[in-house]
C-alpha cells in the first residue's frame, strides 16, 4: 500500500511540472489559436537560462526562476511581433501557425544545438540528490520543490486569471476575439501579453526542469508530443484540463512504469491521447471550435 | 434634438475582397433620436452599423462623429469615443459569469471605483441580474441575455449605441420589454440607430426611418410616414397589395 502511495505522490510531482510545462501551451492556444509548437523549445531555453546562471554564479534554479522568465518572455516577444503577430487576422491561423511555430522550433534548436552542442545537462544544486523520509515514504527534494513551486505558480495563474482585470481580459479574448474587441479590449496587447505570459510560464517551468530532467537541443520532440497530448486530452485551451490531465496522466504514466516496464510508460500519454480523440475529441473540459 | 452627433458622408464599404455592400451611403442621426433602418436581406443594413462600429473598415466617405473621422480607427477605439455596438448574436461572453460580463463592460472605464458605482447604478435598473451575478451569462434565458446586453452597454454611458436585430429570437413579450428599454435609453439622451427585421415593431418605437435597398439609402422619413407609405408597405412591410 504504502509501496502505491509512494509511486503517486512521485507521479503527482512530475505531474505539476508537466502541468506547468503544458499551461503556457494551452493558454497561448486559448486566447490565439496558435499551436505553438515551439513551446518546448521555450521551455529548453528556460532550462539553459538556469543551467548556466547556477555553472557560472552558483545561482540556484529555483531563484533564476524570474530570470528565465525573463530571458523566455523578451524572446516571445520578439517572437510573436516578427512571426505571428501579422496574419492574426487570417482565417487559417490556427493551421498557419503549425508550420510556422514547427519552423521557430527548428531555428532555435539549430541555434541552441551551434552553441552547447548535443551534450545531456542537468544543473546539480545540493538538494538535487537529498530526499526526505516521511514514515516509510521517500521523497526525493528535487521533485519535491519542483513540484511545490509549480503548484504555486499554477496557483498564481488562476487567480491571475480569475481576479485581475488583464486577466478577465484574457478569457474574454479567448472566448471571442470579436466580442472582446467589441467591449473595447485591445486584443492586440492582450493577445501579445498573453504570448509573452505562456513563454514567461515556459521559462519557469524550464527551471525546474532544468534539475529534475536532463536536457539537450533536440529533446523539445519528445516533449511536445507529451504536452500536446496533455493539452488534447483536458481540451485545448482550457488550463484546468490541462493541469488535470498532466496530474493524471503522469500518476497513471508512474504506476506503468513501475508495474509494467519504465519504457511502457511514455506509451500512457499517446494511449491516452488515442482514446480521448475517439471517445471525447474535445477533451475533457474543452468546447467544439466553430 | 436637432444638433446631429454622427454624420456618414459617401461611405462605400464591403467584406474582404467582395464587392462593394455600401455604395456611397449619406445618413445623418442627431441626439437622442431613434433612427431605424429597414430594408430587405442583404440591403447592407447591418453593413452600415459595421463600418460606423469599425468592425468593417470602410473603403471610401467618412464617419464623422461629433465632427471628427472614425475612419481607420480601431473598434476599441471608437467604442472608447462613446459609440456602443450591440451586435445579432448578442456578443456575450458565455462562459463568463454576469459579474464578469459587467466588469468587462467597464475595461475601458480606468477608474474602478467609478466602474463599481455605475455597475451598482445598472443593477439597479436591471434587478434581475443582481440574482444572476455569478451565473454564466450563457445559461441565462434569451430575455435575461438581452438585459444584461442593455447593461453592458449603458455602463460605458455611450453618446450613440448601434443595435443589430434586437428583437431576433426573443418571445414576443421580451421583444416588447427591449423596445421599451430602448426607448428609456434613448430618452437619457442617446442617440440609437437601429436595425430591425421586423419593420413595423422598429418604425414604431422609432423617430426617424430609413429604407434601404442594395447597398443604397433609398429614403428616409419621419417613422410614422414611412409606417403609412402605402408603397412601403407593399415593398417592405408585407402587406399584400389590394385592389
Amino acid at each position: 500500500m504504502i509501496y502505491i502511495l509512494q509511486i503517486i505522490i512521485l507521479g503527482l510531482c512530475l505531474g505539476l511540472v508537466y502541468a506547468l510545462m503544458a499551461t503556457g501551451l494551452t493558454l497561448i492556444f486559448g486566447v490565439m489559436r496558435i499551436v505553438n509548437l515551439a513551446h518546448p523549445i521555450f521551455i529548453l531555453c528556460g532550462a539553459y537560462v538556469a543551467y548556466w546562471l547556477f555553472v557560472l554564479y552558483g545561482l540556484d534554479p529555483i531563484l533564476a526562476i524570474p530570470i528565465a522568465a525573463i530571458v523566455c518572455g523578451v524572446l516571445g516577444a520578439i517572437v510573436y511581433k516578427l512571426v505571428f503577430e501579422k496574419d492574426a487576422g487570417s482565417q487559417k491561423y490556427s493551421e498557419m501557425t503549425v508550420l510556422l511555430t514547427f519552423g521557430t522550433a527548428m531555428i532555435l534548436d539549430g541555434t541552441l544545438s551551434f552553441f552547447f552542442k548535443n551534450t545531456q545537462r542537468v544543473t546539480s544544486p545540493s538538494y538535487a540528490t537529498d530526499a526526505f523520509f516521511i514514515g516509510d515514504i521517500f521523497l526525493p527534494t528535487a521533485q519535491l520543490y519542483s513540484g511545490l513551486v509549480s503548484l504555486s505558480l499554477i496557483v498564481a495563474l488562476a487567480l491571475f486569471l480569475k481576479f485581475s482585470t488583464l486577466g478577465v481580459a484574457i478569457r474574454a479574448t479567448s472566448l471571442s476575439r470579436v466580442n472582446a474587441e467589441l467591449v473595447g479590449i485591445n486584443v492586440k496587447f492582450v493577445c501579445l501579453f498573453s504570448f509573452i505570459l505562456g513563454c514567461a510560464l515556459a521559462g519557469c517551468a524550464g527551471s525546474l526542469v532544468s534539475f529534475v530532467f536532463s536536457f539537450f537541443p533536440a529533446k523539445h520532440f519528445e516533449w511536445i508530443a507529451v504536452l500536446m497530448s496533455l493539452v488534447v486530452l483536458g481540451g485545448m485551451g482550457s488550463i484546468l484540463g490541462a493541469v488535470t490531465a498532466a496530474i493524471l496522466l503522469s500518476v497513471l504514466a508512474s504506476l506503468v512504469g513501475t508495474f509494467l516496464a519504465p519504457s511502457w510508460s511514455t506509451m500512457v500519454f499517446f494511449l491516452a491521447l488515442f482514446v480521448i480523440l475517439l471517445i471525447r475529441p474535445q477533451g475533457m473540459f474543452g468546447k467544439y471550435l466553430s | 434634438m436637432n444638433d446631429v452627433i454622427l454624420k456618414l458622408n459617401n461611405v462605400t464599404a464591403g467584406y474582404q475582397n467582395g464587392p462593394d455592400i455600401l455604395k456611397s451611403v449619406d445618413l445623418t442621426l442627431k441626439k437622442g433620436e431613434i433612427k431605424c433602418i429597414i430594408g430587405p436581406n442583404g440591403a447592407g443594413k447591418s453593413t452600415i452599423l459595421k463600418a460606423i462600429a469599425g468592425i468593417l473598415r470602410p473603403r471610401n466617405g467618412n464617419v464623422l462623429f461629433n465632427d471628427r473621422d472614425l475612419v481607420g480607427l480601431e473598434a476599441y477605439e471608437i467604442m472608447r469615443q462613446g459609440i456602443c455596438f450591440l451586435p445579432q448574436d448578442r456578443a456575450l461572453f458565455d462562459t463568463l459569469n454576469v459579474s464578469e460580463n459587467l466588469w468587462m463592460a467597464g475595461y475601458t472605464l480606468h477608474d474602478k471605483k467609478e466602474l463599481k458605482l455605475r455597475i451598482e447604478e445598472v443593477l439597479t435598473v436591471f434587478p434581475i441580474l443582481k440574482k444572476r451575478l455569478s451565473q454564466y451569462a450563457g445559461t441565462m434565458s434569451g430575455g435575461e441575455q438581452q438585459q444584461l446586453i442593455f447593461a453592458r452597454a449603458i455602463i460605458l454611458k455611450p453618446q450613440i449605441m448601434l443595435i443589430d436585430e434586437p428583437s431576433l429570437g426573443l418571445a414576443p413579450s421580451i421583444v416588447e420589454q427591449a423596445f421599451k428599454h430602448i426607448e428609456e435609453i434613448a430618452l437619457t439622451g442617446v442617440s440609437i440607430l437601429l436595425v430591425e427585421q421586423n419593420a413595423r415593431r422598429g418604425l414604431s418605437s422609432s423617430h426617424t426611418g430609413v429604407v434601404m435597398d442594395l447597398g443604397q439609402v433609398v429614403f428616409e422619413k419621419d417613422a410614422k410616414e414611412v409606417l403609412n407609405d402605402e408603397r412601403i408597405q407593399e415593398l417592405y412591410l408585407g402587406k399584400r397589395k389590394s385592389k
